[in-house]
């Protein structure tokens, strides 16, 4: 993965982001997702896997890999479903992708100035200006569908630039 | 090893000479749920070919469309089992972990990038392919490694841990006891 090139890398995988302004956050990381990566968690990798290597959150079942389980664990972490996702003042929200089988597929957050943050898989984490810029992954599409969740902002929380902003 | 190359050759349809193809360099279509898209792409192993669409280059693997070749050149490349089929093996697996690297990768769940059709040809040739995964995970500890070992070995070595890092040194001792690595 060192040697590649990331910004046509990721545009092959997602070409919506092409043109469309977006940033590279942070190298690749292969020790975190993008479920982690919504709880601030740097050091592992939350998936239901019930198995040596991952981790999800006391209380919620392994082996469960429904987008309910998944809801179940935004809320874990103080996220409750709202209606959409226009910028709010101290709110913190979060995209649900869902794919056509509903099926949980990928999550980004909101940054403070209305910009996504997502971590792609082992790939880097970027930001981007939209969700739709993600909509098109492929071959495993993230799908079509967003729930969008809320939950008061706790802190200013990383820029778009990745940097952290003061408040 | 001339019998696991006949099996992955075999398996999964009445036509064994058109079950494991590789695609030709060259500029195909894909389409992707409802998404069509054009792309340039290296030498890919896709898949075993459960049936055709009937359309020539047109192809399916399981309910994917994959591609159309744009070219004139037959994108289907037929493997002969008789024709050094260890070596040829070995190429396909390794050409099947790389695909599965760049199909996988952005995915936040591994059990979902498992769900590709390219890990079911990685799980046909289970024994190349564990030792292959071992030593890949030694250069780098990458949890779509870590995940195909689960699965295809059934083993759970790094029980207890749940870290990336941690489950990957387990793995290695796995494989250090077993003189894979």
């Amino acid at each position: 993965l060192s040697e590649r090139d990331v910004r046509a890398d990721l545009e092959a995988m997602f070409p919506r982001l092409r043109d469309s302004g977006w940033i590279q956050t942070s190298d690749y990381e292969m020790k975190y997702n993008c479920v982690a990566y919504i709880a601030d968690d740097r050091e592992q990798w939350w998936e239901p896997e019930d198995r040596g290597g991952w981790y999800w959150p006391p209380g919620l079942p392994k082996n469960d890999f429904s987008l309910d389980n998944y809801l179940r664990c935004f809320d874990y972490l103080g996220f409750r479903r709202c209606d959409e996702g226009s910028l709010e003042p101290d709110v913190e929200k979060i995209a649900v992708f869902v794919d056509d089988a509903d099926e949980f597929s990928h999550v980004a957050r909101q940054l403070t100035d209305g910009w996504w943050s997502s971590k792609l898989g082992v790939y880097e984490d970027i930001s981007h200006p939209t969700n739709e810029t993600l909509l098109c992954g492929r071959p495993i599409a993230y799908g079509q569908n967003l729930i969008f969740m809320a939950r008061p902002r706790l802190r200013s929380g990383p820029g778009r630039s990745g940097l952290i902003l003061p408040r | 090893m001339t019998d696991l190359i006949e099996r992955a050759t075999r398996r999964r349809t009445k036509a064994p000479q058109c079950d494991v193809v590789t695609l030709r360099p060259g500029r195909f279509v894909t389409s992707y749920g409802g998404f069509t898209d054009y792309y340039d792409t290296e030498p890919m192993l896709i898949g075993p070919v459960h049936r055709h669409s009937g359309t020539g280059k047109m192809f399916m693997v399981g309910d994917w469309l994959l591609g159309t070749a744009a070219t004139d050149e037959p994108a289907v490349e037929v493997l002969d089992p008789a024709e050094d089929a260890e070596a040829r093996l070995r190429d396909i697996c390794s050409l099947s972990l790389d695909t599965w690297m760049k199909v996988g990768a952005h995915q936040s769940s591994m059990r979902r990038a498992g769900s590709h059709p390219i890990f079911e040809i990685i799980r046909l040739m289970k024994p190349v392919a564990v030792d292959m995964i071992v030593e890949r995970l030694r250069q780098e500890p990458n949890p779509l490694w870590i995940w195909a070992l689960g699965e295809l070995t059934g083993e759970d070595p790094a029980r207890g841990t749940t870290t990336i890092p941690d489950a990957a040194e387990a793995w290695l001792m796995w494989g250090r006891a077993r003189d894979i690595v």
